[in-house]
């Protein structure tokens, strides 16, 4: 038995594989925005909020990995979640993709 | 333009009849330019990604048309109101938004008209006057957009 101040370490709880509420079911897509010359960066920053519902630091970091790396990974999701941020970010004029990651 | 505080959720602005005429002509023209090919994915072009670039196209194209049916509703007197000196731009949140997306669906329009320069500055001899009236509604569009988005982060 440990002392008082030691720590412990517990058992790991047995959760089965096909209980896991993640993606690993089926493929999973990055959502990409890459850079372009047109839009504005207020404006990339003011959707990534709007979209994902981030606040100003995440928005602006993500727009500013966009800017200065010329792309930036926004999600990794399965495949209808990334098409419907797709769709929303493209709806914005963003130049943004899903693409598999296997 | 500038904004003038009010209530919440409601912008008021205050326009120049210069701004209000280049506005209402953006506007008034939306969406100006035609739809290009939508693309989904840069790597995976099987046959299920053809479908789903083809839902892409529908679904932008959808609210293209969403959008359009907005341009006289944002330009009526409600919204638009001429003053002693100057010009009353009234806009909900969500009107804004409208218009936002509008400004920037005309900035990307533009500028894949123009063949999706990197350099806008860039002259050539073979520049027609539709080219330079293409650079201006990109600067014109984006200088709504700068005033729009501002008034957000001021309310936020």
């Amino acid at each position: 038995m440990p002392a008082p101040n030691q720590p412990v370490t517990m058992p790991r709880p047995d959760i089965g594989e096909n209980t896991r509420a993640d993606n690993r079911l089926g493929p999973v897509y990055n959502v990409i925005c890459w850079n372009d010359p047109v839009n504005l960066m207020v404006y990339v920053t003011h959707v990534f909020r709007k979209v994902f519902g981030w606040d100003e630091v995440k928005a602006r970091k993500h727009m500013l990995e966009v800017h200065e790396k010329g792309k930036s990974v926004l999600a990794s999701e399965g495949l209808e979640k990334a098409e419907f941020y797709v769709h929303r970010l493209q709806q914005y004029r963003l130049h943004a993709t899903m693409e598999p990651t296997e | 333009m500038k904004r003038i505080k009010s209530k919440p959720e409601v912008w008021v602005f205050r326009m120049q009849a210069a701004e209000v005429s280049q506005l209402k002509h953006l506007v008034g023209n939306y969406p100006m330019t035609p739809a290009a090919p939508a693309k989904i994915s840069k790597t995976d072009t099987g046959e299920a990604s053809r479908e789903r670039e083809q839902l892409l196209e529908d679904s932008l194209a959808a609210h293209r048309a969403e959008l359009r049916q907005y341009t006289g509703f944002l330009m009526n007197a409600k919204h638009l109101k001429e003053l002693k000196t100057c010009w009353r731009l009234t806009l909900t949140h969500e009107e804004r938004e409208i218009l936002l997306q509008m400004m920037n669906d005309i900035r990307v329009g533009c500028w894949q008209a123009l063949g999706n320069p990197e350099d806008l500055y860039a002259l050539s001899a073979s520049h027609t006057a539709r080219h330079y009236a293409l650079v201006a509604f990109i600067h014109v569009a984006g200088f709504f957009e700068h005033h729009l988005i501002d008034a957000g982060i001021e309310e936020g």
